[in-house]
């Protein structure tokens, strides 16, 4: 064995830059991701047939379909319909409409677990249809699937890996570049390892203490 | 102090009798340790490294069997060894790994020698050039030289030493590093990078074969030539010797040539010899 | 669209595609092994066993697979192990399944009242016939579900395998696209694979879920 720790002390920057780009990535395709989700969500308990049909479809294309072939069609397949991108953005589009697709199913059972009474007791308060969605049922149906959309967070956060295959320098791609130029294989790689359980660890970590924090009484709901 | 005297000779006596006990030990076990020539010849199984995603050096026929300049090379080693070729698909950034994990036994894939990678594999002579860097762009591109691509998205491949040298010569270009030569042509293709760097001979190939690229080479960098070699794990002279020997058959035979005609219907851009 | 490209290489899709099947079948069974296993371990646990148990579990799901199987292919050699591409797929597909089996079987153990477990002691039934006529069944149960949602992610994850080489589907398609220049129709033939095997296991996890909810006489999900 040839373990050379000291060497790749000069290559922390760089990971570090990729780990920063990595929680970059993950936050913006969770945030389309939650909007998606929201849409898709809605669309899916719309009275609008069509537009049910077709929020159906969206989920189960791309709830069972690898996330890997979604980045590749979004970076190497959009332009031949003339639709170019960075890599990054291309990366964050693909990885974005594929959480979307499981958040919104995760947000349709929190909406579904919303007891009726609520949305009832509202509308006979007199509370609009959207005001009691927002105020009522949302915070409820929120409460109830936050461990799920946590897990969800933390899915973004390793598929984000997955943008190295398209030229991304993130934590990953920043690991194989470094790791393809100074030979430095496992020890490269056992610091990003170390690099990925913090970022996991930690997004449960703060996760859960928002949860707590959010939804102190239901938290068990 | 005679007692210390004797005491000190009857020690040094023992380490030198220790010293070669353990001499006399190991010497058989150090000899022991085959060399990848013999281990070759007595399985009669040859693994070699081969880039399969960069045609026409590596790449797979419609039946889904390797073939290319450097599996034409890999067969002609087998053939000469008497073993059966073992092809392992490897990419540019593997080749390192590979050999140093004994995942194969050579690396015949575009490797370019330099004194950096030396300290962790061993070079054969060279069996192949190529001027190192050359620029493919989209046809109608106003690409004359290196510089042009300052400010533009350019792909290169991890580790190569295209990179390296590419991304020294134009700082302010957006480089885009990627797995594969592969990965990065067809980035290339479908606009996701205004140019790709590689070198002569694969780009050439690949612009022959899509009209709609062209290839551009930097006067800068028009003598910077790569002798590409096989690459060995460090350590046995023996089989640096096998591979050295053969690479020379190749060339003095005129048979690297033949093959190089075979694939590019060219000359090679520059003599192997001398090889600086 | 011109499909006559992948119509000519339809028997090497296949071939890449039975790579993937048999990759995926041992995601699964392995992977249940595995999984199976650890729960096991961790229920008779000793202090020390599960400390080691749960860093496992955590250090597979705390970290993306793409990392896991470069780590392994190339970090186990290294450590005098001799992995080809086959194994280093098999064993990091396996570790990785066998994570998320062993997170699901937990939460099947705990969702079964403590109370059981205590009353079924003190009537004198051991560790094996506990597991066999109350702990099993019920915690099977509950965790069914997921667990058959675990299987699709895997099997689309298998994809990854690409990454290091190992020439499942995924990897066959993204030769094609180079050779033929067709990005959207392979994708589109890639994508329709995966989506064959994984929609119907989908399906099965959702009916799975409906059924045990219903039979369970409860209302939440």
């Amino acid at each position: 064995m040839f373990l050379d720790w000291g060497s790749i002390t000069s290559y922390y920057g760089l990971l570090l830059q990729g780990a920063w780009l990595t929680i970059v990535i993950t936050l913006a395709s969770f945030t389309l991701a939650a909007i998606v989700g929201v849409l898709v969500a809605a669309a899916r308990a719309s009275a609008v047939a069509p537009l049910r049909w077709l929020a159906t479809v969206y989920v189960e294309v791309l709830r069972n379909t690898p996330v890997l072939l979604q980045i590749f069609i979004v970076f190497y397949g959009f332009p031949s319909f003339g639709i170019r991108m960075t890599a990054i953005t291309a990366g964050i589009l693909g990885l974005g409409f594929n959480v979307g697709a499981y958040l919104a199913e995760i947000f349709r059972a929190g909406i579904n677990a919303v007891p009726r009474g609520h949305r009832e007791a509202a509308t006979a308060l007199g509370i609009t249809p959207l005001q009691s969605f927002i105020w009522i049922v949302a915070p409820v149906a929120l409460s109830k699937v936050f461990p799920a959309v946590t897990n969800m967070f933390i899915a973004t956060l390793l598929g984000s890996s997955l943008l190295s295959v398209i030229a991304v320098p993130e934590l990953t791609g920043q690991t194989n570049e470094i790791s393809a130029r100074t030979f430095l294989t496992i020890e490269v790689y056992s610091f990003s390892t170390g690099l990925y359980l913090v970022l996991t660890l930690g997004s449960a970590l703060i996760l859960g203490m928002l949860g707590r924090r959010l939804f102190p009484a239901r938290a068990r709901g | 102090m005679g007692t210390f005297d004797k005491l000190a000779k009857t020690g040094f006596a023992m380490g030198l009798a220790v010293a070669l006990g353990s001499l006399i030990a190991l010497a058989p076990a150090a000899a022991q340790t085959p060399s990848t020539l013999d281990k070759v010849i007595s399985s009669k199984k040859l693994r070699v490294g081969i880039i399969l995603s960069l045609p026409p050096f590596g790449m797979r026929n419609a039946a889904g069997e390797p073939e290319g300049f450097d599996v034409d090379v890999a067969k002609l080693a087998a053939e000469r060894l008497g073993a059966q070729l073992e092809v392992i698909d490897t990419t540019a950034a593997d080749r390192i790994p590979n050999l140093r994990t004994d995942k194969v036994d050579l690396i015949i894939g575009q490797f370019t020698r330099n004194a950096e990678r030396a300290k962790v594999v061993t070079f054969s002579n060279p069996y192949i050039t190529a001027v190192v860097m050359a620029i493919a762009v989209p046809k109608d591109a106003d690409v004359k030289a290196a510089k042009d691509l300052d400010g533009k998205r350019v792909a290169v491949i991890k580790g190569t030493t295209q990179d390296k040298a590419f991304s020294a010569a134009v700082p302010g270009a957006s480089i885009q590093r990627f797995d594969s030569s592969a990965a990065a042509l067809l980035a290339l293709k479908q606009g996701q990078v205004d140019a790709m760097i590689e070198d002569s001979n694969f780009l050439n190939y690949q612009a022959k074969l899509d009209e709609n690229l062209k290839v551009v080479i930097d006067d800068a960098f028009k003598d910077l030539i790569d002798y590409n070699s096989i690459g060995l794990r460090r350590g046995d002279p023996d089989w640096k010797n096998w591979v050295d020997m053969f690479v020379f058959e190749l060339n003095s035979t005129g048979a690297g040539n033949a093959l190089y005609k075979k694939w590019f219907n060219a000359s090679m851009p520059a003599p192997l010899n001398p090889s600086f | 669209m011109d499909f006559t490209p992948v119509w000519a290489s339809r028997w090497l899709i296949l071939d890449s595609f039975a790579t993937t099947l048999t990759l995926s079948a041992i995601a699964v069974f392995v992977g249940t092994f595995v999984g199976a296993c650890v729960t096991l371990l961790q229920l008779i646990g000793s202090r020390l066993l599960n400390v080691v148990l749960r860093a496992y579990i955590e250090l597979f799901r705390g970290t993306p697979l793409l990392m896991q199987l470069f780590f392994i292919y190339f970090g186990l050699p290294m450590l005098g192990l001799d992995v080809d591409r086959f194994w280093a797929a098999f064993v990091a597909i396996s570790l990785y399944t066998g994570a998320y089996v062993a997170e699901v079987l937990r939460a099947g153990v705990e969702a079964v009242p403590r109370g059981q477990t205590e009353a079924a002691t003190a009537l004198g039934l051991g560790f094996g016939q506990r597991l066999r006529y109350i702990l099993g069944p019920q915690a099977l149960r509950v965790a069914l579900p997921p667990l058959v949602g675990v299987y699709v992610a895997v099997i689309k994850d298998t994809s990854l395998a690409t990454v290091i080489g190992y020439n499942e589907l995924m990897r066959r398609g993204m030769e094609l696209v180079l050779q033929y220049g067709r990005p959207l129709e392979v994708f589109l033939v890639v994508g329709l694979l995966y989506f064959l095997i994984c929609f119907p296991i989908s399906k099965l996890s959702e009916w799975l879920e409906r059924k045990f909810t219903r039979d369970a006489g409860g209302t939440e999900p």
